[in-house]
């Protein structure tokens, strides 16, 4: 990682990760004409000039331009004023924008019908599980809310003849304060289930809207898996639950090295939760990092 | 990882770049294929020539703005929706998607390239608002937190009392225990105040707790819904504005034709229809014959949903 960081200023390691990024997609070919133009519904960055799966997360490649339309996400809690601590039904319904009736058909999205991220206002409770699709379209999640007050759902699901959603909805557990939460800096490797996670930035001191390389090492990389059709999974969530970001590496050859590519919207803490699956265990380690604006 | 640095910096240099000789475009997102479609959808209803903000329907009105537009977008100032996502399940909520700002981010990072004008796709002006209110009246909730006496039936929200630049979260404690967001403002701008309409009315009951945070003096408004009648729907009078927006949006100068005397709207039948889901009243279909108006003609035969009115027994 040494020979990467070019101790310099942010530009040089801006136009370096800009140039890295080039790379990585100049790879996957961008299109020479419309007519043979094929892109992923999910990743719309992924294009190819024939047919082909996304190399992000195996979607079909899907010819010409997708036009995003809102599939609403209804959601039904049982009992309806979750406790702390006690089980709660999470019933997730979508609705069809044009016919106003329950969606029953999906795609899959990276190996599942619907991903789901729970997070608490503290954002000291992170969940990322799959609700079970029932026969009549629904899907449904047996959630623990641990403590009272906000918690924050991101929900990924792919209705067939639509296009990728990602909804997100605000529930509560018993009455709870309504207080942003106080990060701080958090970028000492962890210790996960069955490897270590270590996490360099470039540039060092991310800046909102500026491209932030976050380069995660792995170790030991050995028996390292796709987990859930991508090499790694990670959700950025601002310390006020407002920006809640899911995303794929931009870089990964299934050694120990695994990079993603994330824009912070604005000048916050925010908190990392990446997924890492090796030896068919799944690891989760969790980083705070300071995201200034530029002035 | 040299090596990967080498083969990445000898790609990008070598990738193809539609964006102009002197631009480095290190991306795939393209104003004709991505930007323009959001743009379309999110921006040029108000950003057009002649519209109330300078245009943003070309490549070329756009590309000077990009930085600008980068930053609105990601600090969630433009489009000037002013409410959290996922925080209360508003009707038309007009502001982006998480991953819509990351686009928009991706792309002015990238260089802002044009791409292929092939992509691009016709200029559509949405209208702003697509359905008229339902009639509703205010009930004001300030200090921080207030108990409401009576059932009501909120069909929309808005902010009252608020300083420009501050955020509130307002959520509804029911008696049941059951707590409901009702809105989120985030970084307020009292120049795009607006109401928030639910997908659904929210039924509070009578005791049911509102809760701000922060308790500093802000102020919300309730907008309860009532009941309303073919009558005061056409009421010329107190319902012209509302009127006035709604045919806006549909003018026909062919179809123009002068009825001196008349009001702006003649009922030729109401019809029944079934009820729709969420509205509590049943509905009407409505064909109207339109005639000139102060803001222009109208089409002569067209359909007017009115689900929230009272349908008149015959």
């Amino acid at each position: 990682m040494a020979g990467f960081r070019l101790s310099q200023g942010f530009p040089a390691a801006a136009l370096l990760s800009a140039l890295l990024l080039a790379g990585v997609w100049a790879q996957q070919k961008p299109a020479p004409s419309p007519a043979l133009d094929y892109v992923c519904p999910m990743h719309p960055e992924v294009r190819s000039a024939v047919r082909g799966k996304c190399p992000k997360c195996g979607m079909t490649l899907v010819p010409g331009i997708p036009d995003p339309v809102e599939y609403p996400l209804e959601l039904k809690l049982t009992p309806s004023a979750p406790r702390p601590g006690q089980p709660v039904q999470l019933t997730f319904a979508v609705k069809d924008p044009h016919t106003g009736g329950r969606v029953t058909r999906f795609e899959m999205v990276h190996e599942r019908l619907f991903h789901m991220f729970l997070v608490s206002q503290d954002l000291e409770f992170f969940e990322h599980d799959h609700p079970d699709k029932l026969p009549d379209g629904t899907f449904r999640y047996e959630a623990r809310l641990p403590k009272p007050g906000m918690y924050r759902i991101l929900a990924d699901y792919y209705p067939s003849d639509g296009t990728p959603q990602l909804s997100t909805r605000t529930i509560f557990a018993g009455a709870g304060e309504l207080r942003p939460a106080r990060l701080a800096a958090d970028l000492v490797p962890k210790e996960t289930a069955n490897m270590q996670v270590t996490l360099t930035t470039q540039p060092e001191a991310p800046l909102a809207g500026y491209r932030t390389l976050l380069a995660f090492r792995v170790r030991p990389a050995d028996g390292l898996e796709p987990y859930l059709g991508a090499w790694g999974h990670m959700l950025a969530a601002s310390d006020d639950l407002i920006d809640l970001i899911h995303t794929h590496p931009s870089w990964a050859d299934g050694g120990a090295e695994v990079d993603f590519t994330v824009i912070f919207p604005r000048g916050r803490p925010f908190r990392l939760w990446v997924q890492f699956q090796r030896k068919g265990t799944v690891n989760t380690a969790v980083f705070t990092i300071p995201v200034r604006t530029l002035e | 990882m040299r090596l990967r640095i080498i083969v990445a910096l000898t790609l990008g240099v070598l990738a193809p770049n539609h964006s102009g000789a002197h631009d480095i475009s290190t991306t795939p997102v393209t104003y004709s294929r991505e930007i323009s479609r959001l743009l379309n959808h999110y921006c040029i209803s108000c950003h057009h020539e002649g519209g109330t903000a300078f245009s943003l329907t070309s490549y070329a009105d756009v590309r000077p703005w990009a930085k600008a537009i980068k930053e609105e977008a990601l600090e969630r100032r433009m489009p000037p929706w002013g409410a959290v996502r996922g925080f209360g399940d508003f009707r038309d909520d007009r502001s982006l998607a998480q991953e819509q700002i990351e686009l928009i981010g991706d792309w002015v990072e990238g260089g802002a390239p044009e791409g292929d004008r092939a992509l691009l796709p016709a200029l559509a002006f949405l209208p702003e608002a697509p359905e008229m209110p339902p009639l509703t009246r205010e009930l004001t909730v300030a200090g921080g937190e207030a108990v409401i006496s009576t059932t009501a039936r909120v069909a929309g929200i808005l902010p009252g009392q608020l300083a420009k630049g501050s955020s509130l979260m307002v959520v509804a404690h029911r008696p049941d225990a059951t707590t409901v967001p009702l809105l989120w403002i985030y970084g307020y701008d009292p120049r795009f105040r607006r109401s928030y309409w639910y997908r659904e009315a929210l039924m509070l009951p009578s005791g049911t707790r509102i809760d701000m945070s922060p308790s500093d003096g802000s102020s919300v408004i309730l907008l309860l819904k009532k009941q309303r009648s073919i009558r005061d729907l056409l009421r010329v009078g107190g319902k012209q504005e509302e009127n006035r927006r709604f045919l806006q949006r549909r003018p026909d100068p062919s179809a123009c034709r002068r009825r001196p005397g008349r009001n702006a709207l003649q009922v030729l039948r109401t019809q029944s229809v079934p009820k729709p889901e969420g509205f509590d009243t049943g509905g009407c279909a409505i064909p109207f014959r339109f005639r000139r108006t102060s803001v222009g003609c109208f089409q002569e035969g067209f359909s007017l949903l009115v689900p929230w009115c009272v349908i008149p027994s015959s």
